[in-house]
């Protein structure tokens, strides 16, 4: 009996490093050395630039693009959006640390009152309706406008995504996670297939970016589209992509994810917005 | 010869040698399907959706097949109904089987 129980310790314990989940801090360090060690010639820095990072030839059309920002227009409006006060008199800033300039770097973070993953662009929202006005669609020009100033006042900061000390927070984190590794859709496709596997390779006509450095430069011009769009309506387009049927934005599965992917790119920099075909 | 007897029997034999779809008509071997059998598939084919939704796994065009499969019942085209909405329940049940997998698949493919 000893010995059968002495044989099953062993066997767990040998199975155990096939199934342990890492903590945030090892999740990160792992997948940051992941993209080093695959693309050597790639500074770490440079993944805030997603595929231009990667594709040589994409990154100089990118750049002529960058000579005539096409997200400065929502800059702008976002700026007047900012500054307007609301009905009560009150501002955006007033919702912000740091009267709401240069804290791009700091979301999504847990909220310990709500329970929850809080995004920029739900803070915005929830400002607004403290501030008894009503809240914008999430794919509204508005909102993405606004996203889009306060990224700009933040580029150059670094990504500092927080999880504190609570099981709400581990878990929303570890929601986010499983999220971006689990196959879905009919193409039966995983975040990490593409963004991870796949990082590089093509997709059709085009390569695929890395998934880190992703929620650096969001929201985004996207040429294709001719207007700016979040972090979650990307989602929401990849994974349609896949074949599955996508969440609305601000769903508690795109803020997990997006808990878990901006955790991911920690310590790179704030580069947003951008632009992109 | 009498050819008022040969050519009806020649036009006949002709006729009955034609493909149904060659004269319009539709050919089945099998009964025909009842506006019951259609309207069951499609409430069979809802609720599994349900389950796959509930796992939060859905695909993309379950909701477009049980759409098609409703209109073909307000069309009266109960063969179409069904066809439709058993296309859906299988989705769905792969769907269900994906997300079952994956609740433990993915742990794998986390980078280490």
């Amino acid at each position: 009996m000893l010995n059968t129980l002495k044989l099953w310790s062993l066997a767990l314990w040998l199975m155990w490093p096939a199934y342990a989940v890492g903590g945030p801090e090892e999740d990160r360090i792992a997948f940051q050395a992941y993209f080093q060690a695959r693309f050597p010639e790639v500074p770490l820095s440079d993944y805030v630039n997603g595929i231009y990072a990667l594709d040589e030839n994409a990154r100089q059309q990118w750049e002529q693009i960058e000579e005539f920002p096409p997200y400065e227009f929502a800059v702008e409006e976002g700026q007047l959006l900012f500054d307007r006060p609301f009905g009560n008199g009150r501002t955006y800033g007033d919702c912000f640390d740091n009267q709401g300039i240069g804290v791009r770097q700091d979301y999504p973070r847990f909220d310990p009152v709500l329970g929850e993953v809080v995004t920029l662009e739900l803070a915005i929202n929830q400002c607004r309706q403290l501030n008894g006005e009503p809240p914008y669609d999430y794919e509204s020009n508005e909102l993405v406008s606004l996203s889009a100033y306060m990224a700009w006042t933040s580029r150059g900061k670094k990504i500092n995504v927080v999880i504190p000390e609570d099981p709400r927070a581990l878990a929303a984190y570890e929601s986010g996670k499983q999220f971006y590794y689990s196959k879905r859709g009919q193409l039966n496709f995983a975040c990490s297939d593409c963004h991870v596997t796949s990082a590089g390779l093509y997709v059709r006509a085009d390569h695929l970016s890395a998934s880190l450095g992703h929620p650096s430069h969001f929201p985004v011009y996207r040429s294709k589209l001719g207007r700016m769009i979040s972090l979650h309506s990307r989602f929401y387009g990849c994974i349609r992509d896949v074949r599955a049927r996508p969440f609305e934005e601000q769903s508690i599965e795109y803020r997990n994810l997006e808990y878990f992917l901006t955790y991911m790119s920690n310590g790179l920099i704030i580069n947003g917005p951008g632009a992109r075909k | 010869m009498n050819f008022r007897i040969l050519f009806p029997l020649l036009a006949v034999s002709l006729l009955a040698a034609a493909p149904g779809p060659l004269l319009g008509l539709e050919v089945s071997r099998e009964l025909p399907i009842t506006a019951d059998q259609a309207e069951s598939a499609i409430k069979a084919a809802e609720a599994v959706r349900k389950r796959a939704a509930a796992a939060g796994n859905e695909w993309l065009q379950t909701g477009s097949l049980l759409e098609e499969a409703r209109e073909a019942v307000s069309n009266e085209q109960w063969q179409r109904a069904l066809e439709r909405a058993q296309h859906a329940t299988r989705q769905s049940e792969l769907a269900i089987e994906q997300a079952e997998r994956e609740s433990t698949a993915w742990r794998e493919r986390v980078v280490r």
